[in-house]
């Protein structure tokens, strides 16, 4: 079965991420495919760059890049959402000046394994997919 | 082959988060889609549509906050006129039909679960 994962829990401060990833790995062990991973509303929090946790503590951050190398699953964050809480790609900070040296400054705060895009790409992919699973 | 049916649930009430503001975007995007759109408003979720909102926009010494639930009014224009809201939650908040700045459908609790199997995908917000 192809799932489509919706993340709305902020990081760190919601068991969102965690849930999420013990679905996602549950279900490809069980031979299903992951269409993509969706942050939205809080949950672009979770492709945050600069997230630093305790050494003995859950990181989303990075948890979420190795599951997305090692099964080669999308992981997308909302533009908009992401825009409005200062998460943002290396583009995105030239294109709206927000760096600290504007010339030359990129360093965008969401991870490079993440992409951004709009809803549409939400929508698409559950319009693909058989189910769509949300984690709040 | 017909429009897939979506579903959109709001829970929370406006203005102490942003869930109602980026649902209304979830569902203007599912709307373009061409998608068959409902909405379903439950819990304080019924609160997006109380209407006589006045939270100060015509008082220019407050901070700039933006009315977005006006944006349900709008929603017709954009062919998104299946509009619910549970009656239970309704009345536990002293709420009636009359209160409702857009018309919308009152439904019981065996309704919604109706309501839900008959739809395609469902977004809670």
């Amino acid at each position: 079965m192809n799932v489509n994962i919706l993340v709305t829990g902020a990081l760190y401060s919601s068991q969102s991420a965690y849930s999420a990833l013990r679905f996602c790995q549950a279900a490809v062990a069980a031979g299903h495919s992951i269409s993509q991973v969706f942050f939205y509303q809080d949950g672009v929090t979770q492709a945050n760059l600069y997230s630093l946790p305790l050494d003995d503590e859950f990181d989303a951050v990075n948890s979420w890049v190795r599951f997305s190398q090692q099964t080669s699953t999308p992981l997308v964050v909302c533009v908009s959402a992401g825009e409005r809480r200062g998460l943002m790609s290396d583009e995105q900070v030239l294109e709206h000046h927000l760096g600290r040296n504007a010339a030359i400054d990129s360093n965008g705060s969401a991870h490079s394994q993440f992409s951004v895009a709009g809803l549409g790409v939400l929508h698409q992919a559950s319009l693909d997919s058989e189910r769509m699973v949300t984690f709040k | 082959m017909s429009a897939k049916k979506y579903l959109y649930v709001i829970t929370k009430a406006p203005y102490s988060n942003a869930a109602g503001i980026e649902a209304l975007d979830a569902i203007l995007i599912g709307a373009s889609f061409e998608l068959d759109v409902s909405v379903l408003f439950l819990h304080n979720g019924v609160f997006q549509l109380k209407d006589n909102q006045d939270i100060g926009v015509k008082d220019s010494s407050l901070p700039n906050v933006k009315q977005f639930t006006k944006t349900y009014k709008a929603l017709e224009d954009f062919g998104v006129n299946q509009l619910y809201v549970q009656d239970q939650s309704l009345d536990a908040r002293g709420l009636s039909e009359s209160d409702l700045i857009v018309p919308a459908k009152l439904i019981d609790s065996q309704s919604i679960k109706v309501l839900v199997s008959e739809h395609d995908q469902v977004f809670t917000f």
